[in-house]
C-alpha cells in the first residue's frame, strides 16, 4: 500500500488542468512503471498501463486531470481575465488563491460588475472575476503570465480531524493515488488488467472514451469521488446516504449512467470476501468516466468505485484516508477476482 | 479567392441539405484528389497525397452546412411557420428576405406595422415561434403549390466586397473554411492529408463524428469561423476575437481542449513566417472538434476566421484574416505530420 | 535591517484575534526589544515601547490584533458555527481556510442557504459553518471547544518583485512598519512611545486606554487603507494605488486629522523625496480617532498602507509603501517640533 496523503501532496504540487496533464502523468508513470508489464501514453495523453493476465479485459479508469483556470486576457493595468476549465461556482472562487503553471501566484477577485453583496450568489458570472497577480503594469503582467496559461488552486493538502484530509483535487488525484496503490497489489491477476489514468474527464469524460475505444474492455470500472449527504441542512432534492468514513462507495447510478448489474455484483462480492465495509451510492447529479466506457464501441459493462468527498470542486475537499485505502483494496480484489 | 468565396456563399446548405455545396466542392476538388467519396451522412472525403506519409492519418475539416430554417407548417392564410436549424437569434430575422426550397421561392420575415404595436410589444424581442415567412401566397392551397412542410429556408443575401478588404454575405460560417481547404488542395502538401467537408456541424458536429470514426486520425485540424465581437459596448476582455487581428487559434471551448504541443509548434511556425494570429479567448461554443472522442485519440488543432455578425444574413469578414487562416492551415499539415511522422 | 517581507511572514505566524493578543504581543516584544529603552504591557494587553527623549511626547500606534472567529456552537455531526471577531462578510468566507489552535478547517455554505437564492449580504453567520473534517460532535470537541478562536490560514507570498499577498496586512504590516521605524530612530530629541494596540477591530479599544496613560502631545497611527487601483474598486472613485507611497489620512468616517501634523508629514516626505498619497475615506476608522479624542484632545493623524482585498486572507500590499512609510515616520519623529 502506498501512502495516500504523501502521494496526494506530490500530485497536487504538479497537477495541471484538463488538456495539459503531462506533469501529473509523469509522476504517476514513475510509480506505475513498477507495477505493470507495459505502459504507453496515447495521442490525447491518457496513461495506459497493462498488467497481463489470462482472463477477460478489465479496465480501471481514474482521471488525472483537475479543474482550473486559463488566462485569456491581460488588461492595461496587469489584471488577468480567465475562463474556467471544468465546473466552478463563480461566487465561491472569490478570494481563492491560484497558481499558474510557471509558479506565479495570485488571487481571484470580483470586478465592479460582479457585486457579490447585492447579487444572488449563484448568479455571479465568471466573466466578472479577475486574477490579481500583483503586477505593476501590463508589461509587468506579461512578463509573468501569458494568455493561454493554465492555473490551479494554490492550497496544499492538510490532515484535519478524524483521519480526514483537506485538499484541493481529491477529485481526482486521490483516486489516481488509490489506483496506483491498488496496482501495487495486482501481481499476476487472473483478469487482463488495463489501468488508465485518463485525461479530460472534467470536460466530458473524453479521455476515457478514446482509451476504451482503443482497449475494448469487457468490463470498465471508474474510480472517482462522490458527494456525501452528511453536511448540514441537506436539501431534499440532494439527500443521499453516503458519508465520510463509511467506506468506499459502490456506484449504482448517477446522472450519467446506470451501472451494469454484473459490475455492481462483482464489486460487492469482492468487498464482502475481502471484509471491506462499503456504501451504496445513488448520486443524483454528476457523472464519471464510467459512462464513457459504457458507451464506447459496442458497449462495455461499467461501474464505479467512489471515494466519498465533501465540497467537491472546492479548494478544500475533504476525504477520509481509510475510505481511500479501502477503495484501493477493493479495486485490487476486483482486478484479481475472475470476471 | 473572392470568386470562390462568392460561389460558395451563394449556395444553400442547411444541415441535412448540403447537396448544392457538396457538388460544387466535389467538382472543384476532383482534379487534385487521389481519392474522393461521400459517406452515408453526406460528408465529402478528399484524399491528397503529399511528400511523406504520416504514421496515423492527418485530417483537415471544414463544415459545408450553414444555419437556416425548416418549414414546420403552413397557415390557413398561406404563411410559413418555421423552426431553426442551428443557433439563430430571432432578433436578426425581422425584415429579412428569405429563399425557400430548391426552387428558391422568395419570401419575407417581418412583423406587423409599428402603428399597430404597443410600447410593451416593442420592448420585447419576438420569439421565433411568432415569426413566419410571407411568400405572397393568397392562401394555404396556393402556398402548398410552391412549398411543402420540411422544405428548407435560408437568408437571401447578396455576397459583396465592401469597405477596406472586407466581404459580407450569408454562410461565411463556414464556406470560408471550405474555400481555404479547396485552395490548399491546389498546393503541394508536405504530408498526405484527408480533407473532409462535413455536414450537420451547426446541429452538433454530426458529420464529423462519423468522419473521425472512419479515418481515426492522429491529428485533426478544424477550420471554422468564429465570433469576432470587437463591436461597441463589448468590453475588451469579453471580445473573444477581433476582426483584422489575424487567424484565430483555439485554446479550449465547450467542445474540445486543443492539443498544447501541436498548438505551440504551429504558433511558433506562424511567428517565424510572420503570419498574424490571435487566440480565441472565450470558452462558449463548439466546433467539429467536439467529435474527437469518436476515435482512439487525436491531437486537436482549432483554426478559425474571425467573423462579425456570425449566424446572420450579413456576416462580415476581412480578407487578410482569411489569407492568414490559409497559411496556418498549411502549417498545420507540416507540423501535424512532423509530430506523427 | 528588518526586511518587510520576512517581518510580515514572522508576524503572520503569530497572528492573534482581538482580545487574545498574547501570542502576537510576545512575538513583537521580542522583535522590538533591541530598539527601545523600556517596554511594558498595560492592563488591556497593549504593548508599549518607549524610546526616551527630552522633546515632545509622541505616541505611534499600530494595532496588533487580527480579525477572526470564535466557535459558538458545534452540531451533532461536528460542524462548527462561529461568531465573527471584527468585520467580516459571511459570503466572502465560503471556501476560506481557517485554523483553530489544534486543527484546520474550511468555511462552507449550508446547502439549504445555497439553494435559497440569497444575495451575498443576506448570507449570515447562521448560513456558514466550519468543517474541520470531524464526523461526530465528539470528534470535533476533541479539537475545538466553544470559545476557541480561529484565524485565517494563508501564506505570505511574494507577487512579482515588490508586492506581497498575505493575510493580516491589516494591521500586521502596520506593526512591521512601526518596528522598522523604531529601528530607524534609536535616538531622538523627542520622547517616543511605540504602541502595539489591542482590540482595534472591535472598536479601537486598546488605543483609548494606552493614549490615556501616555498622555501624548502628538499621535500618529499606522494602519491600512483600501487601494482603489483594481477592478473591484472601479466604481468607488478612489485613486489610492499600490506602490504610490504611504498615504496620509485627511479624513475617514471617524476622524478628521490634524491639518498641521499632515502639513509637517508632507514636508518631511518632500524633503526626503518620498512619494505619498492623500487619503480621504468615506467609511472606516482607525486608532487615530481614539488618540485624537484623548483627555483634552491630541493632534493626531495616520499613515496608511494601501491595501487590496481588505479583511480577506489575500490582502495585497506593496512592500515599498511599508518601507517608505517607516522612513517617513522615523524622519518625522526625529524632527524638532
Amino acid at each position: 500500500m502506498l501512502n495516500i496523503f504523501e502521494l496526494q501532496k506530490e500530485l497536487v504540487c504538479a497537477a495541471l488542468p484538463s488538456g495539459l496533464e503531462s506533469r501529473q502523468a509523469t509522476i504517476i508513470k514513475n510509480y506505475a512503471a513498477h507495477y505493470c508489464d507495459e505502459f504507453y501514453t496515447d495521442a490525447l495523453g491518457n496513461l495506459i498501463c497493462h498488467i497481463k493476465g489470462p482472463g477477460k479485459k478489465i479496465m480501471f479508469a481514474a482521471h488525472m486531470d483537475v479543474i482550473g483556470f486559463m488566462a485569456t486576457f491581460i488588461d492595461e493595468r496587469g489584471y488577468i481575465r480567465f475562463v474556467p476549465v471544468g465546473g466552478h461556482t463563480p461566487a465561491y472562487l472569490i478570494g481563492a488563491t491560484v497558481r499558474f503553471e510557471n509558479g506565479i501566484c495570485g488571487c481571484i477577485q470580483p470586478d465592479e460588475k460582479a457585486k457579490p453583496g447585492s447579487t444572488v450568489l449563484t448568479d455571479i458570472m465568471l466573466q466578472n472575476l479577475y486574477i490579481d497577480i500583483g503586477a505593476e503594469s501590463y508589461e509587468d503582467a506579461c512578463s509573468m503570465v501569458s494568455v493561454g496559461m493554465y492555473a490551479t488552486f494554490a492550497t496544499e493538502p492538510k490532515m484535519v480531524a478524524d483521519g480526514n484530509m483537506m485538499t484541493p483535487y481529491a477529485d481526482n488525484l486521490t483516486s489516481c493515488a488509490v489506483l496506483l496503490s491498488a496496482m501495487s497489489e495486482m501481481v499476476y491477476p487472473v483478469n487482463d488488467v488495463w489501468c488508465v489514468f485518463s485525461v479530460q474527464e472534467e470536460l466530458g469524460c473524453r479521455g476515457a472514451k478514446v482509451a476504451a475505444n482503443a482497449i475494448r474492455p469487457y468490463m470498465g470500472i471508474a474510480i472517482d469521488l462522490t458527494r456525501t449527504g452528511d453536511t448540514p441542512s441537506e436539501t431534499d432534492n440532494l439527500r443521499m446516504t453516503v458519508k465520510l468514513g463509511g467506506g468506499p462507495a459502490i456506484k449504482i447510478k448517477d446522472s450519467s449512467l446506470i451501472c451494469d448489474k454484473p459490475v455492481v455484483e462483482h464489486l460487492r462480492a469482492c468487498a464482502v470476501r475481502s471484509g471491506i465495509e462499503y456504501q451504496d451510492e445513488v448520486l443524483l447529479a454528476g457523472g464519471t468516466d464510467a459512462s464513457a466506457m459504457q458507451r464506447s464501441r459496442e458497449g462495455t459493462l461499467s461501474g464505479a468505485v467512489s471515494i466519498p468527498g465533501r465540497s467537491i470542486h472546492s479548494p478544500g475537499e475533504i476525504i477520509n484516508i481509510s475510505d481511500a485505502e479501502n477503495a484501493a483494496r477493493l479495486i485490487a480484489a476486483a482486478a484479481k477476482t475472475e470476471i | 479567392m473572392i470568386k470562390l468565396l462568392k460561389d460558395l456563399c451563394t449556395l444553400d446548405g442547411v444541415p441535412g441539405y448540403e447537396k448544392e455545396v457538396r457538388e460544387y466542392i466535389a467538382q472543384a476538388a476532383r482534379p487534385y484528389a487521389n481519392e474522393i467519396f461521400t459517406d452515408a451522412l453526406g460528408s465529402l472525403f478528399v484524399f491528397k497525397s503529399g511528400q511523406r506519409t504520416p504514421t496515423r492519418p492527418i485530417m483537415l475539416c471544414a463544415h459545408m452546412d450553414e444555419v437556416g430554417f425548416l418549414v414546420k407548417s403552413i397557415t390557413e392564410d398561406g404563411m410559413l411557420k418555421i423552426v431553426a436549424s442551428g443557433g439563430i437569434d430571432p432578433r436578426v430575422l425581422i425584415g429579412r428576405k428569405m429563399q425557400v426550397g430548391k426552387s428558391k421561392i422568395p419570401g419575407i420575415i417581418s412583423l406587423k406595422a409599428i402603428h399597430l404595436t404597443t410600447i410593451e410589444e416593442r420592448k420585447k424581442a419576438p420569439e421565433l415561434k411568432t415569426l413566419y415567412i410571407d411568400i405572397g401566397a393568397t392562401d394555404k392551397e396556393s402556398a402548398e403549390k410552391l412549398v411543402r412542410v420540411g422544405d428548407y429556408a435560408v437568408f437571401d443575401s447578396e455576397f459583396a466586397s465592401f469597405g477596406q478588404n472586407c466581404i459580407k454575405g450569408k454562410a461565411l460560417d463556414d464556406r470560408i473554411g471550405c474555400a481555404v481547404l479547396l485552395k490548399l488542395l491546389e498546393c503541394e502538401l508536405a504530408y498526405d492529408c484527408w480533407f473532409v467537408f462535413t455536414t450537420g456541424e451547426e446541429i452538433g458536429a454530426r458529420g464529423a463524428m462519423s468522419s473521425i470514426h472512419r479515418l481515426n486520425p492522429g491529428c485533426i485540424g478544424v477550420v471554422d469561423s468564429t465570433t469576432a465581437s470587437d463591436v461597441p459596448d463589448n468590453p475588451a476582455h469579453l471580445r473573444s476575437t477581433a476582426m483584422r487581428e489575424g487567424a484565430v487559434i483555439s485554446l479550449i471551448d465547450s467542445g474540445a481542449v486543443y492539443d498544447h504541443t501541436l498548438r505551440q509548434r504551429i504558433t511558433d511556425a506562424a511567428d517565424r513566417e510572420c503570419v498574424k494570429w490571435q487566440y480565441r479567448t472565450r470558452i462558449e461554443g463548439a466546433t467539429d472538434a467536439s467529435a474527437y472522442v469518436y476515435g482512439t485519440g487525436a491531437k486537436m488543432f482549432g483554426l478559425s476566421t474571425p467573423v462579425r455578425y456570425i449566424h446572420c444574413a450579413n456576416s462580415v469578414a476581412y480578407l487578410p484574416d482569411i489569407a492568414a487562416v490559409q497559411k496556418i492551415a498549411a502549417l498545420f499539415i507540416e507540423e501535424a505530420g512532423g509530430m506523427n511522422a | 535591517m528588518l526586511e518587510i517581507f520576512n517581518l510580515q511572514k514572522e508576524l503572520v505566524k503569530n497572528a492573534s484575534t482581538s482580545g487574545y493578543e498574547g501570542k502576537i504581543g510576545r512575538a513583537i516584544a521580542d522583535l522590538a526589544k533591541p530598539f527601545c529603552d523600556e517596554m511594558r504591557i498595560d492592563a488591556l494587553g497593549n504593548l508599549i515601547c518607549h524610546i526616551k527623549g527630552k522633546g515632545k511626547r509622541i505616541m505611534c500606534a499600530a494595532h496588533m490584533d487580527a480579525i477572526g472567529f470564535m466557535a459558538r456552537y458545534i452540531d451533532e455531526n461536528g460542524f462548527i458555527y462561529v461568531n465573527p471577531l471584527g468585520g467580516h462578510y459571511a459570503y466572502e468566507l465560503i471556501n476560506t481556510r481557517v485554523c483553530f489552535e489544534k486543527v484546520s478547517g474550511i468555511f462552507r455554505l449550508c446547502k439549504a442557504s445555497e439553494n435559497a437564492g440569497k444575495t451575498g449580504k443576506e448570507i449570515t453567520f447562521n448560513d456558514i459553518y466550519i468543517d474541520i473534517g470531524a464526523r461526530t460532535k465528539e470528534g470535533a470537541e476533541k479539537l475545538v471547544s466553544i470559545g476557541d478562536t480561529a484565524i485565517f490560514e494563508g501564506e505570505t507570498v511574494m507577487l512579482g518583485k515588490n508586492r506581497i499577498m498575505t493575510p493580516y496586512a491589516d494591521d500586521l504590516s502596520g506593526c512591521a512598519m512601526l518596528l522598522r521605524a523604531m529601528q530607524l530612530c534609536n535616538s531622538s530629541p523627542n520622547d517616543l512611545y511605540f504602541v502595539f494596540t489591542v482590540q482595534e477591530e472591535l472598536g479601537c479599544r486598546g488605543a483609548k486606554t494606552a493614549a490615556f496613560g501616555i498622555e501624548p502631545d502628538i499621535a500618529i497611527a499606522v494602519d491600512v487603507c483600501p487601494a482603489g487601483d483594481c477592478p473591484s474598486e472601479n466604481d468607488r472613485h478612489n485613486d489610492i494605488a499600490l506602490g504610490g507611497g504611504p498615504t496620509i489620512k485627511i479624513m475617514d468616517s471617524s476622524v478628521f486629522s490634524s491639518v498641521g501634523l499632515n502639513k509637517l508629514l508632507k514636508s518631511v516626505a518632500t524633503a526626503m523625496n518620498i512619494k505619498t498619497q492623500w487619503e480621504i475615506l468615506t467609511g472606516g476608522g482607525t486608532d487615530t480617532s481614539e488618540m485624537l479624542l484623548t483627555r483634552d484632545g491630541v493632534p493626531a493623524t495616520c499613515i496608511s498602507i494601501p491595501t487590496r482585498n481588505l479583511h480577506m486572507p489575500v490582502e495585497i500590499i506593496d512592500i515599498r509603501d511599508v518601507e517608505n512609510g517607516a522612513q517617513l515616520l522615523a524622519a518625522t519623529l526625529r524632527s524638532k517640533f
